[in-house]
């Protein structure tokens, strides 16, 4: 490799990882503040507790499905700018980001999907129903390894 | 509402702004360097071996690659346009349907929760060995009907 490609992929990776850095920060400045408010108030205990039972088959707490309805409906940044202010172990860190990396952005991506020829509603419940399985099961794995 | 609220949440969420730039503005030159690097290639070839068996033909390991390293909106733009050329039998688009719906842009999606505390072996193993079992049981359950369709 010489001193010219070097100072090329420098410069891409580089302006490749602002481009990501971007993305990533318009989606989460305003979902983080979203969210870190709706923390202060009554509503996030609310549907804390209502889906804490599911939530409890992934290892996490009631009010990180606000993490994961973001993530299935928007994208990962989302997922992510949504769990942050709740101070996620990294245990948490790694089911959210497991099972939405399988099931994220379903609407635009399955749309895109659709157009080379598989069916949009069939991608999207295989995704949902992927990601639990593997939020169960990475989190059994994790009361098994680490108790 | 409370101002202090609304600050405290501005600052938490520029403070992660910040964090995120710093870990994934080197990480992704990094990522460039290795992506041009000889070493690279060998590793796709290599990865070749591991969706042979998984029912995908030659012809679909382009898309699968570019989708699995640069995500789903880039390798499906290739995918679409394999797919309208008829290069790409009706089971190789479903098998990279299943597999990049579940795992795709690897790379980036695992950083991100890296970069705020994740796991990233577990976060990409699991996925990786999940889209397998899937893509798998689906091969299988696709040839058998394929099979039935043409008797």
């Amino acid at each position: 490799m010489n001193t010219i490609q070097a100072k090329q992929h420098l410069k891409k990776g580089f302006s490749d990882g602002l481009s990501v850095s971007f993305k990533l920060i318009k989606t989460i400045i305003p979902f983080y503040i979203a969210v870190d408010i709706i923390n202060h108030t009554k509503i996030a205990d609310s549907i804390g507790n209502i889906l804490s039972p599911i939530m409890g088959i992934f290892g996490l707490s009631g009010k990180m499905s606000l993490a994961l309805i973001s993530g299935y409906t928007v994208n990962l940044y989302a997922a992510i700018a949504a769990m942050m202010p709740l101070h996620p172990t990294w245990k948490e860190v790694t089911i959210v980001g497991l099972m939405s990396g399988i099931s994220h952005n379903l609407i635009v991506e399955g749309a895109i999907l659709h157009k080379t020829g598989a069916n949009a509603f069939f991608t999207i419940t295989l995704r949902i129903l992927v990601s639990f399985i593997a939020g169960v099961s990475l989190n059994l794995f994790f009361k098994v390894i680490y108790g | 509402m409370d101002s202090s609220i609304f600050i405290h949440a501005l600052t938490g969420s520029l403070k992660l702004s910040v964090k995120l730039i710093l870990i994934i503005v080197p990480l992704m030159v990094v990522y460039e360097f290795l992506e041009n690097s000889r070493f690279f290639k060998k590793t796709l070839d290599f990865l070749y071996i591991f969706i042979k068996p998984l029912g995908f033909s030659k012809q679909a390991s382009v898309s699968m690659l570019t989708g699995i390293f640069l995500g789903i909106a880039y390798g499906s733009g290739i995918l679409i346009s394999q797919s309208e050329q008829n290069k790409l039998s009706k089971l190789d688009v479903m098998l990279t349907a299943v597999f990049l719906s579940m795992c795709h842009a690897v790379i980036e999606d695992t950083l991100v929760f890296v970069a705020i505390g994740g796991n990233g072996f577990y976060i990409l193993g699991t996925r990786i060995i999940i889209a397998s079992i899937m893509t798998y049981l689906f091969y299988r359950y696709l040839k058998v009907k394929i099979k039935d369709s043409q008797v």
